[in-house]
């Protein structure tokens, strides 16, 4: 292979257009998962982490723990009052629903990362891996075409388009920074996996055991599963193996749907036993970065279909159907 | 898009993962050494990440964290920090990153910089000037979890049988200025 061949390969992967229609449908889908986030995870106690009185102050965390690192840290901006820590947060609802509905999405997805940034270097002790994620995410999706369909940027973009041709049918655009979305959960996934394969722990098959019996973590049962040995020997190197599979088999096209949906069980089953807030939907929804756009069409052929068969006077989507047929032939 | 795009682009995906998997990387020596330029850059931008779900090893435990408030007269009062065990479904959604707070980061002794903070959190807040707190001893009650191939049921959770004290503060006058 020469040089010029692996520029080639190099530029196939990260430059070869495509539609963005993914990493829009994973934009809505994500900021759905975020904004749940921030209305959920840090209002009732706001006071105790994030009032002008905390358990820990942000002092505290300078001397002991960041020391002179170099931060974004919108907090240390705005007057130490409850009020103004309050507004931060508000200011990250907002650009949220904005970074949901497209509106100014590149600069929306950009503050809600400042914004988001700002609360982990504030308080860094309240991150779990899902926040890391998400911190991750909303640094990268400013650089992607998720604001060039389903949004409200790309109908007023085009405002001499038709509407639907302009929200659902993008132009093709370099998917480098979708790339860089996908290359991180796959070292997610491969990272947890072979520090698991690495522990003696979860070797001779106690990690999902002690993990599933933390009284802290607890949720709901799953009848008979969790409290049989076989089954808990099983999921525990399933887990490993899973975690493995999904950082790398999920690439080759042919597995990426069947992987998808087992990785979505895997996350809806850790879900409904653990209670470990947002992190299994933040990972679930990144799932969509890997479904390709012609699905994705067939997808929103079946909810056309299904619309018009519920009779709801919606006759105009039938040109936006052919559309998407010849959109998809092309 | 023009090849000086993709080139500059490219040096961005280069660098970026460059400092992701250094910082991911298993400890050695060059890890160190390069860790030192890279780290003010996964600070700065917020690119630092570890990948450790329940592993290299999970907690091996059940336990929960709570204080014991010793007052001027002698009495004492017990401070159970948030228990989510104890909470509804939606509760304990609402309220997890409490007891990430309280339960994963006060008890072990990485965090033990912290520990007088906490204890003095607690102090004011059950603060009487006629009768104010003298002393707060932090403690965790533990229930180990059994190894494989014998296994307990999930539920019911069995009770903490364990108890272990690990910090004490001396509460002055000062705490509460």
């Amino acid at each position: 292979m020469k040089l010029e061949d692996c520029w080639k390969v190099w530029q196939d992967f990260w430059f070869k257009p495509q539609s963005p229609l993914p990493v829009a449908v994973f934009r809505i889908a994500f900021g759905c998962s975020f904004l749940t986030g921030v209305l959920t995870q840090y209002g009732h106690d706001f006071l105790v982490f994030f009032g002008q009185n905390p358990v820990l102050s942000r002092a505290n965390f300078i001397a002991y723990w960041q020391f002179k690192d170099l931060l974004i840290n919108i907090f240390d901006f705005v007057p130490r009052t409850n009020q103004w820590h309050l507004a931060v947060f508000a200011a990250m609802g907002i650009t949220s629903v904005m970074m949901i509905f497209g509106l100014f999405t590149r600069f929306s997805c950009f503050m809600t990362f400042i914004f988001f940034a700002s609360v982990s270097n504030q308080y860094p002790f309240l991150c779990n891996a899902g926040d890391d994620m998400q911190r991750l995410v909303l640094f990268l999706l400013p650089f992607t075409r998720a604001g060039d369909a389903l949004s409200i940027d790309s109908i007023l973009g085009k405002p001499r388009e038709k509407w639907y041709r302009a929200f659902f049918m993008p132009p093709l655009a370099a998917p480098w920074a979708q790339r860089m979305l996908q290359l991180q959960i796959s070292l997610a996934y491969v990272s947890t996996g072979l520090l698991k394969l690495n522990s003696d722990v979860w070797f001779y098959g106690n990690g999902l055991n002690y993990g599933s019996r933390l009284a802290d973590f607890s949720k709901f049962a799953i009848p008979h599963l969790l409290d049989h040995r076989f089954t808990l020997y099983f999921l525990n190197w399933g887990t490993i193996a899973l975690e493995l599979v999904l950082g790398t088999l999920i690439w080759i096209s042919e597995f990426t749907n069947w992987l998808i949906l087992i990785g979505v069980a895997f996350h809806l089953g850790i879900d409904w036993t653990m209670n470990i807030p947002i992190f299994e939907f933040c990972f679930i929804t990144m799932y969509i970065l890997f479904i390709k756009p012609e699905d994705l069409y067939k997808v929103f052929r079946w909810f056309n279909s299904l619309y018009r068969y519920l009779n709801l006077k919606l006759k105009k989507m039938g040109g936006s159907e052919k559309v998407w047929r010849s959109h998809e032939s092309s | 898009m023009s090849i000086r795009d993709q080139i500059i682009i490219s040096i961005f995906i280069v660098s970026y993962w460059f400092i992701v998997l250094i910082c991911v990387s298993a400890e050695c020596p060059l890890k160190t050494t390069l860790r030192t330029y890279t780290h003010p850059a996964e600070m700065l931008f917020g690119i630092e990440q570890s990948w450790r779900m329940f592993c290299p090893n999970p907690r091996a435990y059940s336990m929960h964290v709570y204080a014991i408030v010793t007052f001027q007269d002698g009495s004492t009062a017990y401070y159970e920090f948030p228990r989510l065990e104890k909470m509804s479904q939606f509760d304990a959604f609402m309220r997890e990153r409490i007891r990430k707070q309280f339960d994963d980061i006060s008890p072990w002794f990485e965090f033990r910089m912290f520990r007088p903070f906490i204890a003095r959190y607690v102090a004011r807040g059950v603060y009487d000037p006629d009768n104010p707190p003298i002393q707060v001893s932090l403690n965790i009650n533990r229930e180990p979890i059994p190894l494989m191939p014998y296994h307990s049921p999930r539920f019911p959770t069995p009770r903490e049988s364990i108890r272990e004290n690990f910090f004490i503060y001396k509460v002055s006058a000062r705490d509460f200025q």
